[in-house]
């Protein structure tokens, strides 16, 4: 297949794929730097974490098919972990506009921020090295 | 003749990139803030996944 074509259906199953295993290191490293209490046990929130993993890669992996041609680095693992961080801003950034407009409900958590921070780095980098590894098997 | 290859390829790119857009308001929305008017039960469901990530949560 032409290296500048756009295949959604790879972009999707590899973010899906890499952001499911992603919920599952969310949770582990969650688990062990326990910055917060969480409300339901681990067992709970596997499904919760794998889903929600899968919804940040599904995004990832879609958007960096279409823009991969247009990111600035040449390597695909940097524009994958500059877009998996660019997203994430975008969230934190929707949840600041939050924070400014009802400071009471949602507020800053320094540390939990930090932690998403790096954690959306790592996501970039396993879509990133998926992407390396299995880009022309769609 | 080129330029018109260009647009054609830019538009089909463009689409998708308006439709990965719209996917990513409705869930930035229901599941990364939660509103529990579009699905109930969804905010707390994914309330430990959300401080997991560093979003803004209550």
């Amino acid at each position: 297949m032409n290296q500048n074509s756009i295949n959604l259906l790879r972009g999707i199953s590899l973010g899906v794929l890499s952001g499911m295993i992603w919920g599952i290191v969310v949770l582990v490293i969650s688990s062990f730097t326990q910055l917060f209490a969480f409300d339901f046990s681990i067992f709970n929130n596997i499904p919760v974490f794998i889903a929600g993993g899968a919804g940040f890669g599904l995004l990832l992996g879609a958007f960096l098919e279409v823009s991969k041609d247009k990111l600035p680095f040449r390597g695909i693992i940097p524009n994958s972990v500059a877009l998996s961080v660019s997203i994430w801003i975008l969230f934190f950034g929707g949840g600041l506009l939050l924070h400014l407009l009802t400071p009471n409900r949602y507020y800053l958590e320094g540390h939990q921020h930090l932690q998403g921070f790096f954690l959306s780095i790592f996501l970039g980098l396993i879509l990133g090295i998926f992407w390396k590894k299995w880009k022309d098997f769609f | 003749m080129k330029e018109e290859a260009l647009t054609g390829s830019s538009n089909s790119a463009n689409a998708l990139l308006a439709f990965t857009g719209l996917v990513v308001a409705i869930f930035m929305i229901i599941v990364v803030y939660g509103v529990d008017a579009a699905v109930t039960g969804v905010h707390d469901t994914f309330h430990d996944f959300r401080h997991s990530v560093g979003i803004q949560c209550h």
